[in-house]
């Protein structure tokens, strides 16, 4: 989990340093994800106009964070959920038109506050979740003899394990190289192998004609 | 030809009988290197997946690092 949300959390980032990265159609796939959507009050409207940023927004922050369960992310985004789902018997824009408004009361129009917003709740249950970063930490140092030093901190063991990672391809190309040759030799010994074969049934034969050539 | 390829240590005049058992051998050692090389290619392979698949995680528990920090030196200050 913990790193299911450091991902989205490093995605977020990414987003938010420039949001025009976001993707349109999040979600495109998911039951109600083309509901209609429109706020009862009219100084939201610019919430759901096409060329506002927070409309992918809204559907990224809604489809994606979902997958994150932890509390804050939960909390955050439990009034985007209701904007998606449909009450039989009521009037559909109506209700979802009250949810939209009250996201707009919570959030405003601009995408720079609800960015802010998951941002936050995301950090919170990051900080929250000390003690699985510390069992994934530890998981990660006392593989492959990393020499972690206790409480060295992550930026350390990311730095030796990319050493290590490059050993390792450095020893893969090295292999493959010398695979290459031994194949090259291989083939060549095996050609050689046949000619001393041939060259060994028909040696009696020059022998004779030599011992010939001496008896004549 | 056969003679002075490889190292073979012909003796002149030896004959291709015993020219012939000394490339058998040659080859045959060949073959194994070459079963071994890729033995520990797979091995290496494998290794080089696993840390790539740990320096994901340590790369973003070192994005993450300073967030748990800061909540530390947070309940520190209060």
């Amino acid at each position: 989990m913990l790193l299911t949300l450091a991902n989205t959390y490093r995605e977020l980032l990414n987003y938010e340093r420039d949001p025009s990265k976001l993707k349109r159609g999040y979600g495109g796939y998911e039951v109600n994800s083309m509901i209609e959507r429109e706020p009862s009050n009219p100084g939201y409207s610019v919430l759901f106009e096409r060329a506002n940023a927070v409309v992918p927004l809204f559907d990224y922050l809604y489809f994606e964070l979902r997958r994150v369960q932890t509390p804050a992310v939960k909390a955050f985004i439990e009034p985007f959920g209701k904007c998606y789902s449909l009450t039989i018997g009521t009037h559909c824009n109506a209700h979802i038109g009250a949810e939209l408004d009250a996201i707009g009361d919570m959030w405003g129009t601009s995408v720079d506050v609800l960015f802010k917003a998951a941002r936050l709740a995301l950090e919170t249950d990051i900080a929250n979740s000390a003690p699985e970063f510390d069992s994934v930490l530890s998981m990660c140092e006392h593989r492959f003899n990393l020499d972690a030093t206790a409480g060295e901190g992550a930026i350390a063991l990311f730095s030796r394990v990319v050493r290590k990672h490059t050993d390792c391809l450095l020893e893969i190309k090295e292999l493959k190289a010398r695979l290459v040759l031994e194949e090259a030799k291989a083939k060549t010994l095996g050609d050689i192998k046949d000619k001393a074969s041939m060259l060994s049934l028909i040696q009696p034969l020059l022998g004779k004609r030599q011992f010939d050539l001496i008896d004549l | 030809m056969c003679e002075h390829r490889f190292n073979l240590d012909a003796t002149a005049g030896e004959g291709a009988i015993a020219l012939f058992s000394r490339v058998v051998r040659k080859h045959t050692d060949c073959l194994l290197e070459i079963k071994e090389l890729k033995a520990r290619l797979v091995l290496e392979e494998a290794k080089a997946k696993t840390l790539g698949d740990i320096k994901d995680k340590a790369s973003m528990l070192s994005l993450i690092q300073p967030l748990l920090g800061k909540r530390q030196f947070d309940l520190i200050d209060l």
